[in-house]
């Protein structure tokens, strides 16, 4: 086990080296000079210059490299050009209200998503299976965009019921409840589709094994069947799905963030892209990135620990 | 006892008539606030854009004012006096000012605030273009100080109206942390900053002007339109800096206010003058009666814009929209086409001339530069629309050496024709329409036209100077065909009164005309 984490941390590092040096490359792959843009349309060339030699692009694209690789060792991604703060400290400060978004949608779409699933498996090709499929489907061909809008109108301008915008505060607080309730629904739905099809597809599989009828024949009751004997065998996929749903939760809440006014990372991102913000860009890109490839870490490790098996492979 | 009277003359007005609505303006209250883009800085000297604007102009007061009708009114200098020649600028500070800490304000801070634009790398202020015809700044006394300027500029009210920070506050704390927890003598002062949500401002109960009817302010950036709109019809913020044209009569039949201003902000056709035929005038005057751009107005901006006739914006001077309407040639396909053909017969293009109409990636430019292709296409032209990134479109704009039409807005620095002439026509002008590469005009008569209104004072002069020059840039030459100035489309609840939607960058709650105040 040891030596597993040891060699996956291992494994970790040239993708995320790799991954910083693609980032790197976002500033240089922009077409047109983005000190130009950067410093505006209204000042002299010279002072484009000045901040060309205050960047340091003027420097080789190696040696930059070299600089930004030194600072990324130091946990330093650069300063932003807007805002007087470091890039660090940015994505920080918006790393908590991302996560607890997206842990929220995913407990929701896993609550919702599994019993659906068994409800579907076990009636297989029944009208409850239909349904389960087309309410997961829907969910899935919503643009998640036009449901939050229209979430927002519900609850917010005609019912009056939840607030719309903004964070409200920690978990613990009612406030807190209140406004992550319309943005964690509105991408839950959309992830609710692949939970759906995943466990009912894997159910059905799991419960046509000769050892779901031997568990049968032996007369266990039908709740014990599927709780203890199926669904534990089909959750190994599902653990996997749900490691890589987190991590395009944690990325792909740009627009729910956008339309929930959610101080999260994602909108981050988009004031950052908008205001051509390029070192903002990158520590949001690295971000998002690395703790992409550490979730699907986690998820490797906690596949061994659900199946033996693979700890001997 | 106090409340009993109130109470009774409230019944008084109720009774007296139906409009319930008591006229004075109710103390107390936090207006919410939703723009357009988060707050950068708010150290006023270091930031650039025009939300940060709207924030810091409610923490600091500038040196002088502008009226709701754009004149430049006294403010932290109480008089002003320009030398003969326009070249000595000498204000007068007006006494009993504090800053927010209790210390006062005198012309030591005056002085210090021009200093710390001129005297820092103009990558570092951003700010320094707009002020550097200032060869010197003299302390005379405490309540004196005295500009020197390289050439005789009469709109240097508009370059001096910069804001006034604390010279000893900024000096104790340098400037990054007098950017997080700034100083001034304005109606309000920063509480807390969440940067990219939230800044709030509480009143400053030392604002020397009058007393702030509002006890805080809240500025939230809201990106996104339609959440913008929810937001306020939710009422969740009480002002929305700028609502979409389509959602206008949704807003207003929820009960709220809806102010639609022409904004100072010009949107217009260029000919990068590179090559024939963008040289040649006829070929413009044809690309002009090409299009219906009353018709494209109402396309691409409906009630978000009015048409434009001149770079001149509403609220500035000299206007004669009567007179430049009447000059400015109709919409007319089959007089285009005569033109189209005449300008083949000279030799100066042929039938399949390429000609291309380059936009930045934009909805609005986007549909513009459609209608445009399409406009030419029909009486024959060979057009074709290119659609670049922005940053490739400003890098093909200062590096390339093609002729194309192309289409920009811009927004004068400061509310004085010059900000628009000189920035649009002058060749070598410091920041000059050319300086980009744009090659939009190539009129030595109008640089030194443009100079010679810069440099006398006489209001009535320039008048005159800037009438000559628009009719050369734009009736002679035709090196823009002015398409629109956007509005400025601002949304308030019914509790909001007395707001101060100015056409500028900026938010001015407590004016000399103004106090905004909420109802319960």
């Amino acid at each position: 086990m040891v030596q597993f984490v040891a060699r996956r941390i291992a494994f970790l590092i040239p993708t995320v080296l790799g991954v910083a040096f693609l980032v790197f490359l976002l500033l240089h792959l922009v077409p047109g000079d983005p000190v130009r843009v950067m410093a505006g349309a209204d000042v002299s060339e010279r002072a484009v210059q000045e901040l060309r030699t205050k960047l340091g692009l003027n420097r080789p694209l190696l040696v930059q490299f070299g600089y930004y690789l030194l600072g990324l060792l130091h946990g330093d991604m650069g300063t932003s050009l807007r805002f007087d703060d470091t890039v660090t400290s940015l994505v920080l400060a918006r790393f908590p209200a991302t996560l607890e978004l997206a842990a929220v949608s995913l407990g929701l779409s896993l609550a919702a998503g599994i019993p659906l699933g068994v409800v579907a498996a076990f009636r297989v090709r029944s009208v409850w299976d239909a349904a389960c499929t087309t309410v997961s489907l829907l969910g899935a061909a919503v643009p998640v965009f036009w449901l939050g809008i229209l979430l927002a109108y519900l609850f917010g301008v005609v019912l009056k019921w939840l607030p719309i915008t903004g964070r409200g505060g920690p978990l613990w607080t009612a406030a807190g409840w209140a406004h992550i309730v319309l943005p964690a629904v509105s991408l839950a739905v959309t992830q609710l589709a692949f939970t759906t099809r995943l466990v009912r597809d894997r159910m059905v599989e799991v419960l046509g094994m000769d050892y779901v009828r031997s568990a049968r024949a032996k007369g266990l009751s039908e709740a014990r069947v599927i709780y203890h004997h199926s669904l534990k065998n089909a959750m190994i996929l599902i653990v996997a799905n749900t490691g890589l749903q987190l991590g395009y939760l944690l990325g792909g809440s740009v627009l729910t963030e956008t339309v929930f006014v959610w101080p999260g990372m994602g909108r981050l991102a988009v004031q950052a892209i908008s205001g051509r913000d390029f070192p903002v860009v990158q520590g949001v890109t690295l971000a998002f990135a690395a703790s992409f490839v550490l979730i699907n870490m986690l998820v490797d490790m906690c596949y061994m620990w659900l199946d033996p098996r693979l700890r001997y492979a | 006892m106090i409340r009993v009277i109130a109470l009774v003359c409230l019944v008084a007005v109720s009774v007296a008539g139906p409009p319930v609505r008591v006229g004075a303006a109710e103390p107390g209250g936090t207006l919410r606030v939703a723009l357009t883009s988060d707050v950068v800085k708010l150290d006023p000297h270091r930031a650039n854009d025009c939300f940060s604007t709207y924030v810091f102009d409610e923490i600091f007061d500038t040196l002088v004012a502008l009226d709701d009708h754009l004149n430049f009114v006294p403010h932290v200098a109480e008089s002003w006096q320009a030398s003969p020649d326009g070249t000595v600028w000498t204000f007068k500070i007006r006494k009993g000012i504090t800053f927010s800490d209790g210390s006062p304000l005198t012309a030591k801070d005056v002085a210090f605030s021009f200093h710390r634009i001129l005297d820092v790398p103009e990558a570092v202020s951003g700010k320094l273009s707009k002020v550097n015809m200032i060869a010197a700044v003299d302390l005379v006394d405490d309540s004196t100080v005295r500009f020197r300027l390289k050439r005789p500029y009469a709109p240097f009210l508009g370059a001096a109206r910069q804001h006034i920070v604390p010279q000893a506050v900024v000096e104790r704390m340098g400037d990054e942390a007098f950017n997080r927890a700034p100083v001034g003598s304005g109606p309000f002062r920063l509480r807390a900053w969440r940067k990219g949500e939230q800044v709030t401002l509480v009143r400053n109960d030392r604002f020397w002007l009058k007393k702030p009817n509002l006890d805080s302010v809240v500025f939230r950036p809201i990106e996104d339109g339609t959440s913008r709109t929810l937001a306020l019809l939710a009422g969740e913020v009480d002002m929305v800096d700028s609502l979409l044209p389509q959602m206008i009569d949704r807003v207003r039949g929820g009960g709220f206010t809806v102010i639609i201003k022409p904004n100072l902000f010009y949107q217009y056709l260029g000919f990068r003058q590179y090559a024939p035929p963008y040289t040649n005038v006829k070929f413009r005057v044809m690309v002009q009666q090409a299009i219906d751009v009353d018709r494209l107005v109402a396309t691409v901006y409906g009630r978000g814009g009015t048409r434009a006739y001149s770079p001149v914006e509403p609220g500035l001077w000299p206007r004669d929209e009567a007179a430049w309407k009447a000059a400015t040639p109709k919409y007319d396909p089959a007089r285009a086409k005569a033109l189209f053909e005449e300008l083949i017969k000279d030799g100066v293009m042929t039938k399949d001339t390429p000609i291309v109409v380059h936009v930045s990636q934009n909805t609005d430019t986007q549909k513009i530069g459609e209608i445009v292709v399409t406009s030419l296409k029909q009486i024959g032209v060979n057009a074709t629309l290119k659609v670049s990134e922005w940053t490739a479109f400003l890098d093909n704009v200062i590096n390339s050496k093609d002729g194309e039409i192309y289409t920009l807005g811009t927004s004068p620095a400061q509310p004085d024709p010059d900000a628009v002439y000189a920035w649009l026509f002058a060749t070598a002008s410091n920041n000059g329409g050319n300086i980009l590469g744009l090659k939009a005009v190539d009129n030595k008569a109008v640089d030194d036209l443009i100079a010679r209104a810069a440099a006398t004072t006489d209001r009535r002069l320039r008048e005159q100077l800037y009438t000559r020059i628009n009719e050369t840039v734009i009736f002679n030459q035709r090196y823009h065909v002015p398409l629109v100035y956007p509005n400025q489309i601002v949304g308030l609840s019914a509790k909001v009164h007395d707001p101060v939607p100015m056409p500028i960058c900026g938010s001015w709650m407590v004016t000399g005309q103004h106090n905004t105040w909420m109802s319960r």
